[in-house]
């Protein structure tokens, strides 16, 4: 069974609850669902290979055909809403087909790229907010959920994750 | 050339004596320059799907045997071999335009005032520039030298050979093993290299260590292109440090969607104008000194950000490399040599380096000092001369065209091709300069996208205007300055290289971080514009070539230098028409 958080909180631990439905203009039934993360957790920063912090997402689609979609991920300090990353990439839904619960999740965890964090802006110790977004034709949301989490950095490279994380 | 020279020179003396001219009616063209942008370092990222693509310019200058190159990189990687071609024609594609418009204003009223985009006009600026310097010795680019040769070891995920390379991927989980393997594989670890490498040592990392294949030269190191899974593109320059030059010159182009932004840098906005008074002289160091403005000089400067179709179709267009099956089939070097020429191949270190094994060119011609490039393109000249050289001439010469097709094709045509076609998938291309020192290389640049900013052109453009009577004045088009130019001279003023340092984060506008706006406007002090018209044109006494318009003052020496250079320049202009 996953357990599944997300901005509306709509259900704890079940087969993915329909953690956050936004059917965009076209008011599609599309639900997203964040997986791995509970709003207001610790998230510790898992150090990429090429010497940056990241916290891991994985994420479940439902009511969206098969096909290449728009996958954005933005992440902003909870605090002031300043904006830690913005990032857009392609991402085909479906190419394993749902599963049997109807719900078609990422093959793989998606990275959400923290550190080294934007200037003047720490990532460490503070709530950031995660948001996945799935856009389609026309930036179109077909779908959202978000989740926030306060990264820390991880024990054995604390120093070096404080210096490229806090900005 | 000597057109050029006439120009320039054309243009100096309209400058340098302005305020004597007065009213010279000669008209005058502007010009468009371009600097020399020296870089030590050269990269194209783009991003499809999950996967960070990164063609890497190499540059090294030493024993082949003494070659080797490492990366750090989050997945283990695929490489392909690419070509200098590609960042020959992106520096020169992107490369910043200065263009002038000097606008004469007519003693008797009017004015005349052009701009030659082409730099073909008379009396304009001619542009000084200094060659690249890549600072001589072995340079590493995205990673540290290393040499001598490696062989298999526990740290090993994969080897392979592609190109002129061998190459290994390894783990890169535990320092003191890949250091160790290093060692063992009498690979050259730089001091100062351990505690590089630390950031990069993590579970599941990966290096990536390049050399050179056995019978391979200097020559024929090539860019290599680099595939692994990634979000954003960065330039692991904590470990370039161990192997850089002071003010090393980064240069970065991403194709994407939109603007590209340096996420952990300051964003340097240079100030044009020591740029124009210098006339391109300093323009190096007036870059790396706006950089340096930057907290900490972690700055980068966004040379061009717009559309990618001006770099699109240059190395691969229709008609362009003909048939590699009809290439295949030319019988003599020199039939095939033609063939490569009549369908514009590069002749570059590449092609030459690829040549001189299956073609190469006589001991006693490389012993009389012949290089390699003047005897391929002279091959009939120097064949005819050494029989021995070419199976046309007399002695058989062996040649078989297959294998040199095959790796000129797989060298020289895919890779172009390749890179063509990833730069008409991405729709925006961003530039990005800066010069770093080892001791400022202390965080490794990272490069994401802000779709809320705008384009930077290409072209930075001011008007010279030489009023009719006073002193000729700079006018800036993007940020409004005026200067005046005494004695038409430009201002001695020590003024801030950056005009301002800015936050860009992925979104949003630009943050300002320090504006000196306000300083330079204050340093450049008052303007006079003159008099457009003479007092009097009742005072005008006589009128003579270029349009002229003089009053009764003496006309100087210099100035009849002026008249003469600008009919020198007319005259010049009008024989290449005539020519055409």
């Amino acid at each position: 069974m996953r357990c599944l958080i997300t901005l509306t909180l709509l259900g704890a631990c079940s087969a993915p609850p329909a953690i956050h439905a936004d059917g965009g203009p076209s008011g599609s039934a599309a639900q997203m669902s964040l997986l791995m993360l509970a709003d207001g957790q610790d998230a510790t920063l898992v150090a990429g290979a090429q010497g940056g912090f990241h916290v891991w997402l994985q994420y479940a689609v439902r009511g969206l055909p098969a096909g290449t979609v728009t996958l954005e991920r933005t992440a902003h300090r909870a605090s002031d809403g300043a904006v830690v990353l913005v990032y857009r990439g392609d991402v085909d839904l479906g190419d394993a087909g749902p599963g049997d619960d109807g719900w078609w999740t990422a093959p793989s965890p998606i990275p959400m790229f923290m550190c080294p964090s934007p200037i003047g802006l720490s990532v460490v110790d503070v709530p950031i907010e995660l948001t996945l977004r799935l856009l389609g034709a026309g930036d179109a949301e077909l779908a959202r959920a978000a989740v926030t989490v306060t990264p820390r950095c991880p024990d054995a490279q604390r120093d070096f994750c404080e210096r490229i994380c806090t900005g | 050339m000597f057109r050029r020279i006439v120009v320039a020179a054309a243009a100096a003396a309209a400058v340098a004596h302005a305020a004597d001219a007065r009213a010279c009616g000669c008209f005058a063209m502007g010009n468009t320059a371009q600097p020399v942008v020296q870089a030590g370092e050269r990269i194209l990222f783009a991003h499809e799907g999950d996967q960070v693509i990164a063609y890497i310019q190499i540059k090294y200058q030493g024993a082949a045997d003494q070659f080797g190159w490492i990366v750090p990189l989050p997945t283990v990687p695929t490489l392909e071999v690419g070509t200098d071609q590609l960042f020959t024609m992106l520096d020169s594609a992107t490369l910043p335009q200065y263009r002038l418009t000097t606008n004469q204003q007519f003693c008797s009223g009017g004015s005349s005032s052009g701009t030659d985009v082409d730099g073909e006009g008379g009396c304009g600026f001619g542009g000084a520039s200094a060659s690249p310097n890549y600072g001589g010795g072995a340079g590493s680019d995205m990673g540290v030298s290393v040499s001598r040769d490696m062989a298999a070891g526990g740290v090993v995920v994969q080897q392979a050979s592609i190109g002129p390379y061998d190459y290994a991927v390894l783990h890169a989980d535990d320092e003191s093993a890949m250091l160790q393997w290093l060692s063992d594989n009498r690979y050259f670890v730089p001091a100062g290299t351990d505690a590089a490498v630390m950031p990069y040592i993590h579970p599941g990392a990966y290096f990536l260590a390049l050399k050179l294949r056995g019978g391979q030269s200097s020559g024929d190191i090539a860019p290599i292109v680099l595939r692994y899974t990634s979000d954003l593109p960065m330039i692991p320059i904590t470990l370039t440090q161990v192997g850089a030059v002071d003010n090393m010159g980064i240069l970065v182009w991403v194709a994407g969607e939109a603007r590209a932004i340096p996420r952990n840098y300051y964003h340097v906005v240079v100030d044009d104008l020591p740029i124009w008074f210098s006339n391109f002289a300093t323009y190096n160091q007036d870059l790396i000194d706006a950089v340096h403005a930057a907290p900490g000089k972690h700055g980068f400067i966004t040379q061009y950000a717009g559309g990618s179709d001006l770099v699109w179709n240059r190395l691969d267009y229709p008609g362009r490399f003909g048939d590699p099956t009809q290439l295949r089939a030319q019988a003599t070097p020199s039939d095939y040599l033609h063939y490569l020429r009549d369908n514009n191949y590069p002749f570059d270190g590449t092609m030459l380096s690829i040549l001189s094994r299956y073609l190469p060119e006589p001991q006693a011609l490389v012993d009389a000092g012949v290089q390699p490039s003047q005897f391929y393109a002279n091959y009939d000249y120097y064949a005819s001369s050494d029989p021995g050289s070419d199976a046309d001439g007399g002695a058989a010469m062996p040649f078989d065209p297959g294998p040199i097709t095959d790796e000129i094709v797989a060298r020289i045509v895919t890779p172009m091709k390749d890179v063509n076609a990833l730069l008409g998938r991405h729709p925006y291309l961003t530039r990005l300069y800066t010069a770093l020192s080892p001791k400022d290389m202390t965080i490794d640049p990272v490069f994401s996208t802000n779709r809320d900013i705008g384009n930077v052109p290409l072209v930075h453009s001011a008007t010279l205007t030489i009023p009719c009577v006073g002193d000729a004045w700079l006018h800036t088009d993007a940020e409004g300055y005026e200067v005046q130019y005494v004695s038409g001279l430009a201002p001695n003023l020590n003024l801030p290289r950056a005009q301002r340092v800015e936050l860009v984060r992925d979104a949003g506008p630009a943050e300002l971080v320090q504006d000196n706006d306000a300083t330079i406007r204050a340093a450049l002090g008052p303007v006079d514009h003159g008099r457009a018209t003479s007092p009097s044109s009742s005072d005008s006494s006589s009128s003579i070539g270029c349009g002229c318009t003089l009053g009764k003052r003496r006309v100087r020496p210099n100035l009849a230098l002026l008249l003469f250079m600008c009919g020198a320049a007319v005259g010049v202009r009008s024989l290449r028409r005539r020519r055409s």
